[in-house]
């Protein structure tokens, strides 16, 4: 178990060396996330009150996208260079290359988040603070449900013609459970509905977390076969 | 409630769809079974290097 | 083969029509719905037969990961595709049910939504099948989506009627009068028998079909 944790930690370490070696990767996420916000308040029109409401959902349809363009080069790296056979001959577990590139893609995505969530808390007019651990909870669950079931895809697609489309292709859809879950329990802590309901939506993105994750590490070692 | 258009494009379409499908089926067989039975003569022969 | 499946072809056939002439003619009108809601003894009886064929796909996708027989493969790309045909019907015949009943093509109800989705991921199936090349690899990521898929399903389908439970009461329930019940079970009997005959001939084509691809003389 311990082997585990120590390979998982050395292929977590090596890519989030890389990303702030260079620090582009995680910059142009950042933009685009912002961006992706922007357009759809332009594509909403300026009103106030309907962007209030609608922020949980712009929040994390921007999340998952940004998220899914930058999946897609999760194994790239290693695929250009080789590494990817390298890792599969590499005698330990491929649930380690699981795990290491999830926590990596859940690092960067929270990295992301932390600049998004006061954006939007600026864009659409909302004080954030008061609830700043409730989302900051729900934003580990979301992106954690994410990068579990987006880092699986992208291994999968990784050597599949037309990746750049089949990855969202097969993501999004998986993902609408988590969608739902996140985006109510951000509204609703946006919109100070009943506690009730948010805390039931936290109930589900957990479930979704586990039970996504159990089926998605289990299973992996059978995506990397040769 | 009792406008008989949804009735007659419901059941059309689903009888449309399983004819079609069917037939799908049988002519690819067809055409599959025509490749195997031309081919089965020169596979290991001469061609391949 | 060709024999037995040619029967169970005229049968399930014959047990098509009837189930249809029954439901169109013999079964007296909803007194709440109207004629309309003849519509659901076909469109029931189709969800049905979607969820066996991707239960099914799940079986054969643990079998293939466990034995590696291509066969397996083979069996779960069948039901894949005849599945994804009866989602299809189904979204269709309850768009078609829904219109004269809630006055609009769609409803966010929590089972057509979840039918809506469960297209969309099977159809994905048949997309990455369709980009590989080769069978065994095909026959791997495809066990692994057929997998993944079907665990999806529950929580889809919770998830998304907690959603429109919040947001509104949910929608009727199709509950049927008992009287009507047999008809709807013989309509059950008939897409079963239908998917059967399906399988068998879609699955002996998918055999000829690998035959050929591994005949291929490209293939070094």
């Amino acid at each position: 178990m311990s082997d585990l944790w120590r390979r998982t930690w050395a292929i977590l370490w090596k890519d989030l060396l890389i990303e702030l070696r260079t620090k582009q990767a995680l910059n142009a996420m950042v933009f685009f996330a912002g961006l992706v916000l922007l357009l759809f308040s332009f594509a909403i029109g300026p009103n106030p009150d309907l962007l209030r409401e609608l922020a949980g959902g712009l929040l994390w349809v921007a999340i998952v996208f940004t998220g899914t363009v930058s999946l897609g080069r999760s194994f790239q790296s290693e695929e250009l260079a080789g590494g990817l056979q390298l890792m599969r001959l590499y005698p330990g577990e491929r649930r380690a290359i699981f795990l290491g590139k999830l926590l990596a893609n859940l690092m960067l995505l929270l990295a992301v988040e932390v600049v998004l969530f006061p954006v939007a808390g600026v864009l659409f007019q909302i004080n954030m603070w008061p609830n700043a651990w409730g989302l900051t909870g729900i934003a580990v669950l979301g992106s954690f449900g994410f990068s579990t079931v987006g880092t699986f895809y992208a291994a999968l697609t990784v050597h599949l013609r037309a990746r750049e489309l089949m990855l969202p292709l097969l993501v999004f859809p998986a993902l609408i459970p988590l969608l739902l879950a996140a985006v109510n329990a951000t509204g609703g802590l946006i919109l100070g509905d009943a506690m009730g309901q948010v805390s039931g939506w936290l109930r589900l993105l957990v479930a979704y977390d586990v039970i996504l994750f159990v089926v998605c590490i289990w299973i992996f070692p059978i995506v990397l076969e040769e | 409630m009792n406008n008989p258009f949804y009735l007659v494009v419901g059941f059309g379409i689903t009888w449309a769809a399983f004819v079609w499908y069917t037939w799908r089926i049988s002519r690819r067989t067809r055409a599959a079974a025509s490749e195997l039975a031309g081919r089965g003569g020169d596979t290991g022969r001469g061609a391949a290097s | 083969m060709s024999g037995g499946g040619r029967a169970l072809g005229w049968v399930a056939f014959a047990a098509l029509l009837v189930g249809s002439f029954a439901a169109l003619f013999i079964v007296p009108a909803d007194a709440a719905q109207g004629e309309v809601q003849r519509i659901l003894y076909i469109h029931v009886p189709s969800a049905w037969v979607a969820m066996l064929a991707f239960f099914i796909v799940f079986l054969m996708s643990a079998l293939y990961l466990v034995q590696r027989r291509l066969r397996w493969d083979l069996i779960a790309a069948s039901a894949v595709e005849i599945g994804v045909m009866f989602t299809g019907l189904t979204l269709a015949l309850g768009m078609l049910w829904g219109k004269p009943t809630w006055g609009v093509w769609w409803v966010w109800d929590p089972r057509l939504t979840t039918t809506a989705i469960l297209f969309v991921i099977y159809v994905g199936y048949l997309l990455v099948r369709s980009v590989s090349e080769d069978p065994d690899q095909r026959a791997r990521w495809s066990a692994v989506i057929g997998i993944v898929a079907f665990v999806q399903v529950p929580v889809v389908y919770l998830s998304v009627f907690w959603w429109r439970s919040i947001h509104q009461p949910p929608s009727s329930p199709r509950s049927m009068a008992s009287e009507f019940f047999l008809v709807l079970m013989l309509n059950f009997a008939a897409f079963t028998l239908f998917y059967i005959y399906l399988m068998m001939r879609r699955y002996r084509l998918a055999k000829m079909e690998l035959e050929l691809e591994l005949k291929e003389p490209s293939r070094e």
